[in-house]
Order: C-alpha cells, then sequence, then structure tokens
C-alpha cells in the first residue's frame, strides 16, 4: 500500500490549472445529480477519497497515514464525549475532551521547535483546520446545541474535500443541513453561477496577480533587501506591502475555489474574505480578512473568555476583561500558527492593535456623547477621516504580515 | 433554465473559444523573417533559447546561414571581437545564433537542442566547453529551469527511442526538472520502458499546443543586442579584413578598457564584480576542482546527439585569466588536466575539431575579464571558427563510447600524463 502510494503523482489542492480539469471531470456525476435533485453519497465518497488519497500521493505518503489516524482519534473522541455528555456534564472533562481534540495539532506545532524544525510525523497538510472544526463540534456538545452526532456525518464534515487543506472552517451543524437538504434547482443555478464567477476570479487571484506580485516585486525585494542588510532598509518596506497583498491574492484565490467547488457539491461553505483593505479599522478588518478562523476565534475562544472571566469576576473592569480576552484569543491565534517568534509577536501586535482601538472607539463615543450634550455637532465623519482610517488600518495590517511572513527572522538573525 | 445556463458558461465558453483561436491562429512554421533572425540570434536571453520557433526559424533560413554557437556566458561579452561582430562586420557567409547564458550547461544544451535537431542534422555547429561547467554539484535544479521549456521535454519525449544515452538523459532530467505533467513519462524513459501509443498522442498533442503558445508569445520582446552592440561594435572593425591590423585594433581596444585594475580586467566588470569582494577572494578557488563531476555524463550526451545528427562540431576551450587566478589561487595543474579529461572524452570519439586555448591565459588581453574570452582571445577563436564555416570540411566519422555515461568516468580524476587507457573502447 506505502509503495502504491509513493508511486501515485501527488496533485496539490487547486496547485495548477490542471488540476481544475481532474476535479470537474470527477465532479460531473455529483452536478448532473444535484440538477436532478440528489445527492449521490457513495460517488461522492469515492470522489473525495480519491482526491484525498491523491493529495498525500507520492513523496508525502506518510501524511495520509497521519490523517487516517488523526480522523479515528477525533471521530472516537466526539462519540465517546457525547454519549458521555447524554449523562452528566462536568467541565474537567469538557476541558480534557477539548485538550484531547487539539492534542494532535500542539504535537504538531510543538514538535519543530525541540527537534531542529523538523516536522512531526502525525502532521499532514490541514491538520489545523479540522482541529478547528472537531474541537468545535465539541463545544457545542457541551453546548447542548449539538446531539445525536454518527460516525457518518462527522467523517464526511471532517473531510469534506474541497477545504480539507486550507478551510474556510465550517460549522458542523451547518453543513450537515446542506449536506441533507439538496438545493432545489433555482438555488442551484446560483451555486453553479457563484461557482463559475468563483474559479475565474481565483484563476486571476491566484494564478495573475499572487505570481506577479511574487515574482516581479517579492523576490526582488527580498533579494534587494536581504543584501542591503541592516536592521531596517528601503526594500524592505517593499517586502512589506508585496508580501502582504501577496497573501491576500495568493489565499483569497485559493478560498474561492474551495468555495466554488464547495457549492458545485451543492454545500454552501461560507466566505473568508470580504474586501480586507477596505476595513476603517482594526476590528473590522477582522471582520473581513480570514473571516471563517477569526469567527472561530471570536464564537469559542473570545466570547467564552470574556463569559468565564465575568462570570467569576476576575476583573472589576470588563473593558480590562475584554482586553485580557482579546491578548488570549490573538496569541493563541499566533502560536496556532507556529511556534516561532513572528507568528507570536503577530498575534500580539493584533491584539494591542484591537485594545487600542477598542479604546478609541469608546473615547468616540463619550466625546460624541458629550458634544450632543453641549448642544455641539458630533465629530466629523467625512471621506478625509474614512480615507486615512482605512489607510492607517491598511499600513498596520501591512506591517503585521512583514512580521507574520518572518522576513524579518531571515534579515537579521541569517 | 437554458437561458441561465447560457448566461452562466457562455462568457466562459466564448473567452475560451477566442483564447484557443488566437493562440492556434499563430503560425508555428513563419516565413523567414531576417529582422526577427538576428535579434534572436544575438539575444542571448533565456527566452530566445527556451523557444523552438525562433531557433528553427532562424536555423531554416535559406537565405541567411545562422549557424549555432553553443556555449555560456561569454557571449554576452559583445565587444568588436566578439563572433557576431566579427560575422556581421565582414558580412561573411555565416553568422552565428549564440545559445546559452551564465548557467546554461551541457544539459541545458541537450534538451535545447531537442528543440532543433532538424536543424542541426548534417549541418556545423561551434561549442565553446568552458571548464567552470565541471564542478562538483554541476545539476542545480535552479539553473536547469531558467532555461528549460516543457516544449525541450516534450521534444526528447517524442525523439527519444530508449537508448542508453535517452535513459540517461531521462534520469538525468527527473534529478533536476521541476516537477511536471510529462515527470511520469519521463519515469518511463528513465526506466527503460516504452511509451502506450496513447502518450504518444498526447506528447503529440501537448507540442502542437505548446509550439503554438511558443508561436505566439515568442517574437515579443526580443532583446535587441544586435542594434545596441552588435551593430555599433562592428563599426570599430578596420576594413577590409587584415588579421595584423584587427590584431592592433583589438589590443588597443583591450588598453583602453583595462585601465583601474592590476588583473587585465574590463573596468566595468571590476567596478561592478569584483572591486568590492576583491579582498576576500584572495586564495578563495585553492580548493575548487574541475576534474570529477557529473557534468562529464551530461556533456556525453550531447556528444551523443551531435554524433546522431552527424553534426560537424568544432569545440573552443578557453583559458582563465592568469594574473587573476594566480590572486585567487585556482589551481593550474587542476585545470590543466581537466582540459585533459574533456579533449580524451572529445577525441577518443572522434570529434576533432579542438581548438585548445586553456594556455593561453597569460597573453595580453586574450580575457576580458576573470574568465570569459575578450578581444584577442575572440580574435584566436576566429583563427579557428571562420575557416571551419567558410571553408569546405570533411565530414567527421564519429564512434560513440557509452562509457563515458558512467559514474566511474564522472568521478574519475586523471593524472598529467594519463592515457585513460581504462575507458578505451
Amino acid at each position: 500500500m506505502s509503495q502504491w502510494l509513493a508511486s501515485l503523482p501527488n496533485l496539490q489542492p487547486y496547485g495548477d490549472p490542471m488540476y481544475f480539469g481532474y476535479l470537474l471531470l470527477g465532479l460531473l456525476p455529483i452536478i448532473v445529480g444535484m440538477f436532478i435533485g440528489r445527492r449521490f453519497q457513495i460517488y461522492e465518497a469515492g470522489f473525495s477519497f480519491v482526491f484525498i488519497l491523491l493529495m498525500f500521493a507520492g513523496p508525502k505518503w506518510v501524511q495520509f497515514y497521519a490523517l487516517i489516524a488523526y480522523i479515528l482519534w477525533q471521530t472516537v473522541l466526539i462519540l465517546l464525549y457525547q454519549s458521555y455528555r447524554k449523562r452528566y456534564d462536568n467541565k474537567w472533562v469538557f476541558y480534557g475532551a477539548v485538550f484531547l481534540s487539539a492534542f494532535p495539532l500542539i504535537i504538531v506545532k510543538l514538535h519543530p521547535v525541540f527537534n531542529q524544525n523538523k516536522a512531526s510525523i502525525i502532521g499532514f497538510l490541514g491538520i489545523s483546520y479540522l482541529t478547528f472544526k472537531s474541537v468545535g463540534m465539541i463545544m457545542e456538545m457541551r453546548d447542548g446545541v449539538l446531539k445525536d452526532v454518527k460516525i457518518w456525518p462527522t467523517v464526511r464534515f471532517l473531510m469534506f474535500m474541497p477545504t480539507l487543506s486550507s478551510g474556510p472552517i465550517d460549522r458542523y451543524r451547518r453543513f450537515e443541513a446542506d449536506y441533507e437538504q439538496v438545493p432545489d434547482r433555482q438555488r442551484y443555478l446560483d451555486f453553479v453561477q457563484s461557482a463559475t464567477w468563483n474559479i475565474m476570479l481565483g484563476f486571476f487571484y491566484k494564478f495573475i496577480v499572487a505570481y506577479v506580485i511574487s515574482v516581479k516585486f517579492l523576490g526582488p525585494f527580498k533579494k534587494a533587501a536581504l543584501l542591503e542588510g541592516g536592521l531596517f532598509n528601503l526594500p524592505t518596506i517593499g517586502v512589506m506591502y508585496s508580501y502582504g497583498l501577496y497573501l491576500f491574492f495568493d489565499f483569497a484565490g485559493y478560498s474561492l475555489f474551495a468555495i466554488a467547488i464547495s457549492k458545485l457539491m451543492g454545500i454552501d461553505t461560507p466566505i473568508n474574505f470580504n474586501k480586507p483593505f477596505m476595513a476603517k479599522n482594526l476590528k473590522e478588518f477582522w471582520n473581513r480578512w480570514h473571516m471563517t478562523l477569526s469567527f472561530w476565534f471570536r464564537d469559542y475562544v473570545f466570547m467564552r473568555l470574556v463569559l468565564v472571566l465575568t462570570r467569576n469576576k476576575v476583573f472589576k473592569n470588563r473593558n480590562v476583561t475584554s482586553g485580557f480576552a482579546y491578548m488570549v484569543d490573538m496569541l493563541l491565534m499566533g502560536f496556532w500558527h507556529g511556534v516561532t517568534w513572528w507568528y507570536i509577536l503577530y498575534g500580539f501586535l493584533h491584539a494591542v492593535g484591537l485594545i487600542v482601538n477598542d479604546w478609541w472607539l469608546r473615547q468616540k463615543k463619550q466625546k460624541n456623547r458629550d458634544r450632543k450634550k453641549a448642544g455641539l455637532e458630533p465629530l466629523p465623519s467625512n471621506w478625509f477621516t474614512n480615507g486615512f482610517a482605512i489607510f492607517l488600518t491598511f499600513n498596520f495590517t501591512m506591517f503585521t504580515f512583514l512580521v507574520f511572513s518572518g522576513f524579518l527572522n531571515e534579515l537579521w538573525f541569517h | 433554465m437554458r437561458k441561465r445556463l447560457w448566461l452562466i458558461f457562455g462568457p466562459l465558453l466564448c473567452a475560451v473559444l477566442l483564447i484557443l483561436v488566437v493562440i492556434l491562429a499563430a503560425n508555428t512554421q513563419p516565413k523567414s523573417n531576417y529582422k526577427v533572425e538576428r535579434k534572436a540570434a544575438t539575444a542571448t536571453s533565456p527566452r530566445v533559447f527556451k523557444s523552438a520557433i525562433l531557433k528553427q526559424q532562424a536555423l531554416s533560413d535559406k537565405q541567411h546561414r545562422f549557424v549555432p554557437f553553443f556555449g555560456s556566458s561569454e557571449w554576452k561579452r559583445m565587444d568588436a571581437m566578439h563572433p557576431s561582430t566579427l560575422a556581421e562586420g565582414y558580412h561573411r557567409s555565416y553568422r552565428p545564433f549564440l545559445l546559452g547564458q551564465s548557467g546554461s550547461t551541457a544539459l541545458t544544451h541537450y534538451f535545447g537542442m531537442q528543440q532543433m535537431l532538424p536543424q542541426i542534422q548534417n549541418k556545423q555547429a561551434v561549442f565553446v566547453i568552458s571548464p567552470q561547467w565541471f564542478i562538483k554539484n554541476a545539476d542545480n535544479p535552479q539553473a536547469f529551469s531558467i532555461f528549460y521549456s516543457t516544449g525541450q521535454g516534450l521534444d526528447f519525449l517524442k525523439n527519444q527511442t530508449g537508448t542508453k544515452a535517452d535513459r540517461f538523459a531521462a534520469q538525468r532530467f527527473l534529478k533536476v526538472a521541476p516537477q511536471g505533467s510529462i515527470n511520469q513519462m519521463m519515469k518511463k524513459v528513465a526506466n527503460g520502458k516504452s511509451l502506450t501509443p496513447f502518450e504518444k498522442h498526447r506528447i503529440n498533442a501537448q507540442l502542437s499546443l505548446v509550439n503554438h503558445e511558443d508561436a505566439f508569445f515568442s517574437k515579443w520582446r526580443i532583446e535587441d543586442n544586435y542594434n545596441k552592440k552588435i551593430l555599433p561594435e562592428s563599426k570599430k572593425l578596420p576594413q577590409p579584413y587584415n588579421r595584423e591590423k584587427l590584431g592592433q585594433v583589438a589590443t588597443h581596444l583591450g588598453q583602453q578598457s583595462t585601465t583601474n585594475n592590476r588583473f587585465g580586467i574590463d573596468n566595468t566588470f571590476y567596478n561592478k564584480r569584483v572591486r568590492q569582494s576583491e579582498k576576500g577572494l584572495a586564495g578563495k578557488q585553492k580548493s575548487i576542482n574541475y576534474e570529477s563531476s557529473v557534468e562529464y555524463n551530461d556533456f556525453q550526451l550531447v556528444l551523443e546527439q551531435f554524433a546522431q545528427s552527424n553534426t560537424n562540431v568544432m569545440f573552443v576551450i578557453p583559458p582563465v585569466n592568469h594574473k587573476w587566478v594566480a590572486y585567487t589561487g585556482l589551481n593550474e595543474g587542476m585545470y590543466q588536466r581537466s582540459v585533459k579529461k574533456i579533449e580524451y572524452q572529445l577525441r577518443s570519439q572522434g570529434f576533432n575539431n579542438v581548438v585548445d586555448l586553456s594556455k593561453d591565459g597569460n597573453k595580453p588581453y586574450f580575457m576580458q575579464d576573470t574568465i570569459h574570452l575578450g578581444w584577442n582571445g575572440w580574435l584566436a577563436m576566429d583563427d579557428h571558427v571562420d575557416p571551419f564555416l567558410t571553408q569546405k570540411q570533411a565530414q567527421p566519422k564519429y564512434k560513440i563510447n557509452d562509457k563515458f555515461f558512467d559514474a566511474a568516468w564522472a568521478n574519475y580524476r586523471p593524472t598529467a600524463s594519463d592515457n585513460f587507457s581504462k575507458f578505451k573502447q
């Protein structure tokens, strides 16, 4: 089996235009089924299996076994916790279940730190996105909103091929509802239309814009910056902007593909990006950038933490509570990206940014309230202030992406 | 619903059709166009190197005789004595078609040649073979990918017949080429398996598409070295041709251009590439070795191809700048042994047109910089190349020796007076 797997060609999801040819060929029966209002479950499972297999075929075959073991682990854990939760609700058991669910990911993230950057053998492409899904399921079981989960639906949710490797991160109940209810013809036509558009836009984003930025700007800027050296230099600013834009076009393009393929399979996977660089402040930025990730952190980390902190009266001031929660939330996200100083600093900077952003919004509210009392007009809000806000937010996020890129590490320490 | 589907897919369909029409309308056998050809012949750029159409167009021109000049970074040294300038200035019956740039090596050329086999069949060529190619890690995937286009790989797959050379080339390809859709077929060739009719069909279909794309895109943005360098430089040549006068002009130009350093290196090159790092380079090349390298095997691929195509090739082995290597500590004995090994590989297989300039690195204004021929060096090369290309030559008889594909040959370190008896046929 291993040898056979190693000999197969490796097909990275959405890696090149040819991939879409293979994908559409495999999707054809599913699309026809959708048109006549039916979901061919067995065919769909086979189709997903083949493409997931090819994702990990060739030199990466070890990852295929890691994936299978991981899915087993998560499914057993989810079902065990569900049967426990039917009778009891001890919070420590809940914490334990969450920990065990995140455990493989924690190992994968920590392993390189203690082993000269060598990747752990239990890791595979997409492990962190699967962890979000399964941890989310366990939390919703604790909440009591998720019941009667079965093996097969769990597996097909976790292993949903279009979003397996890098999201967008869906939620079980939403996904399951879509899966069970094949869209009617009008709605499916809407799906097909949006999928066609998204694939074309994704081509433009990923294979043209991101490619050009990477080859014509990012590469040369990096080279020039490294040649000049020092703590900071002009080409590094070029690296900053080109990397930030590259990241957006590459990842947004990828997300468009994943959403489009989902839709062709009759699943309305949520969007991931909504003009992030038009955000007027950092809070809004996180409602527009990698949305399914930030919403996940908002719902399953931030809100819950605020709730616990408030309930236990940890801080007297609720602004301190939210500030603390921002810090935990964003640092955790930093660690999730990888245990390196630049990812963690990236999380820290965003936490500080969000805290300052909150403070500023409070100040503004207070000022406007005072001005209203005094019979004055509210603070000006016009094209200039809005433009300035967008400009400021854009530049702050670009700077954090420079940190995120790890390029500074190369510039300073190599 | 049909209207809705048309609204969704109609524009897409139209776009795809439009692209296909535009690409397929491009002529893959363009008529001779001397202006385009002479630009392509002196561009030395990877874009031209990768384009089957440009190479074929020039090399099959009936009115103008372009001769492939294989080499690497020396082609960029376009001074008055550069082969292209001499051919232009003296209106010779041939024009060099320069192939290669810094980073190109034997394997690059082997795959580049696959795109023009009919054009080199029974013809002549010049090949500057630099010992610098034969370094320890000669197989650099990054360098290879600069000069590689899918068309080359496809043409190779189409041309190959499963010989030992073909298998070896496929194996080498898999080591250095980027991941691509043809790697599966390459693997088959490397393992000595034959391709299925379906695969052969696929190769032809893909090749046709690739060539149409090539025809559509390649004629744009060819570097215009012809008008910028070759033509103005050719004005400096004394008319009519007089070898003695030419030597004086070369020496004079060399003198003028090498005034800011003690190595006889061109001023601009010295300023750009040497001045800053000069101190650090003292004694730096002591441990460099060109005697054992997989490049010797790759070079055999090229020779095998020339033999198969019955191409009459003149090989030129350039020297290194003596003042410079005295400073960097490059081992002259090692250099000469590597030249000896190259020459053995050539002559023992019947490649007897060898111009060995390797001992001339101390002649005045022979080198333009550290390792590249210039002024008098170009003329020394021309003394052999011009008669070779303009006078009638006997067709050589090659006898290919597959032992040169072995690792034993690649790794073999010759002695100063070696007779290579181990590798006799």
